[in-house]
């Protein structure tokens, strides 16, 4: 499995800490299949993603790590879209996590049952391919030690 | 703030500064004729990035994001096309002996990246009545409005030897197969000629440049060992059309129909006043029209004209022509122009036609294709 990892070491000015430590976070990419198992029963089957045909969703993780002494607080995590790639739309839900939405380049985010995208000065609710960004805004603090992790779906056009 | 609006669940949007905005960062879609299909070019790397920022103690910290080093992958080569059958576009009602007649077909690249095409004829061995002979393909290019412009729009005859010309996803070629019509062949008889085409290699791909020695040999499907890392891998999704190809080979086909029709015959009678001739003097069965003025009293002579076309292309036997006369006329003679072969008949100069008595008919014989017979009846009023 070929992961793309990268930790930034982080600047700690400002947090007084003993030793060098680091928040890491990284993000995977994984192809999912859809497969009828013997009792009939549809499962996702996941491999990573090298090549991809048109038409397939990608499942994107990104998992973290608190390797700080201290509680990370205010977390945002921010996704633009690749402009292949489609929103694959009821992904990307996380317990105590708010999940909101851009159409518009990520100037401005919003949950998804209100975004609202202007075309041709009539405003229309906006579908999965309107979707240009997406942001979840994690309101717990995250503890000494914790990890967590989250995924959404995208389809490749 | 570009845009300058706000998107809220309970307010109404707003337009600020003037400015609208379109949803931006996906490629604006051109309508066209046909459904796109607007796959993501072959061998095109999709890379994806996050940002976290956070903050410890109420400090803002520096964001991590992995834009040193996105996730990405390559989009697969998908092959994938189509081969229909145009029925509507030609005329594939054809006569005996008929030469170069065509039948249409539109070949369209479904799949992700540019590819080239072998075309093969097949005159199909059972289900229809007769092979057209003499096969051969020509090809039009095209001009992006999904219809059928031989000539016009969609330019002049392509040649076709091996292998056609680049094809980009969602392009179209109208491929003409023509051929000849055997003369033994009767009315309603078909002959089924279809097309298959196969992917080629093109000259160079959208996003993977040249394709050098390899452009017109076939593409085969990728085992996923191809060495060369961030290239595109061949995929082969087409179905299959007829039985003359399969499905995930990277061909596809589709069959014509030719059917013979029979030739287009047509009859009709009109009547003309030869001479008024109130003196008496004309001579009805030969002499010529006397004026566009005549008219019709007592003694004057009318010329009945039958016209028999033949507008179909190929020649129409006659079994029996046959117009008896009205009453109160007298026969003064017949003439028949046209007719191949077949046998005249007419009564006696000075005949009275009351009851039916004057019978003009040709019996047998043809009017050959595209041509024109007659027979002027020349009678005077009794």
């Amino acid at each position: 499995m070929r992961c793309v990892v990268l930790s930034l070491m982080l600047s700690l000015a400002g947090v007084e800490m003993a030793s060098a430590q680091e928040f890491k976070a990284e993000q995977i990419a994984e192809v999912v299949t859809l497969k009828v198992a013997e009792n009939g029963e549809t499962e996702e089957v996941l491999t990573p993603a090298e090549m991809v045909k048109p038409g397939e969703i990608v499942r994107y993780t990104i998992a973290w790590e608190n390797t700080l002494e201290s509680e990370i607080e205010d977390m945002v995590l921010e996704i633009p879209l690749p402009p292949q790639m489609t929103y694959r739309p009821g992904s990307g839900a996380s317990d105590g996590v708010e999940m909101l939405f851009s159409a518009n380049g990520g100037e401005s985010y919003s949950a998804l049952s209100g975004l609202l995208v202007l075309e041709e000065d009539q405003s229309r609710l906006a579908e999965p391919q309107d979707i240009t960004h997406l942001k979840w805004v994690f309101s717990e603090p995250l503890a000494p030690g914790a990890q967590g992790e989250l995924s959404y779906d995208a389809v490749l056009k | 703030m570009g845009c300058g609006y706000t998107i809220m669940t309970t307010r109404i949007l707003k337009k600020l500064g003037g400015v609208a905005c379109l949803a931006m960062a996906f490629a604006a879609y051109i309508p066209s004729a046909h459904a796109q299909n607007n796959y993501t070019n072959a061998g095109t790397s999709v890379s994806n990035t996050f940002t976290l920022t956070y903050s410890v103690g109420g400090t803002t910290q520096p964001q991590i994001d992995n834009t040193g080093d996105p996730t990405s992958f390559t989009v697969d080569r998908l092959v994938d096309l189509t081969v229909s059958y145009q029925s509507n576009s030609d005329d594939d009602s054809v006569a005996p002996g008929a030469q170069d007649e065509e039948v249409v077909f539109l070949l369209r690249n479904d799949g992700n990246d540019n590819f080239a095409y072998s075309l093969t004829t097949v005159n199909e061995a059972s289900g229809d009545d007769f092979d057209t002979s003499n096969l051969e393909i020509r090809y039009y290019i095209d001009d992006g409005d999904g219809s059928y412009e031989p000539g016009a729009d969609d330019g002049s005859a392509q040649s076709y030897a091996a292998a056609t010309d680049d094809l980009a996803p969602d392009a179209i070629l109208w491929v003409e197969i023509i051929g000849d019509i055997p003369a033994s062949q009767g009315d309603t008889e078909t002959s089924d000629i279809s097309l298959v085409a196969d992917t080629l290699f093109p000259t160079a791909w959208l996003e993977e440049g040249s394709t050098g020695a390899n452009a017109g040999t076939e593409v085969t499907a990728d085992d996923g060992t191809n060495t060369v890392e961030g290239s595109a891998e061949n995929v082969l999704n087409d179905g299959s059309g007829t039985s003359n190809e399969a499905a995930n080979a990277g061909d596809y086909s589709d069959t014509a129909t030719f059917t013979v029709s029979s030739p287009d015959l047509a009859a009709d009678k009109t009547v003309q006043v030869i001479a008024t001739n109130a003196d008496g003097l004309f001579d009805c069965e030969n002499d010529a029209l006397v004026s566009a003025n005549e008219y019709s009293i007592p003694g004057s002579c009318l010329e009945y004209t039958i016209t028999v076309t033949n507008s179909g292309s190929a020649d129409a036997t006659i079994s029996l022509l046959s117009d008896t006369l009205p009453d109160d006329l007298t026969f003064q003679g017949a003439t028949f122009t046209g007719f191949t072969g077949g046998t005249p008949a007419q009564p006696v100069v000075g005949t009275d036609c009351d009851a039916g008595a004057c019978v003009v008919s040709q019996t047998g014989g043809s009017v050959t294709a595209g041509n024109v017979a007659t027979i002027e009846i020349r009678v005077e009023v009794n």
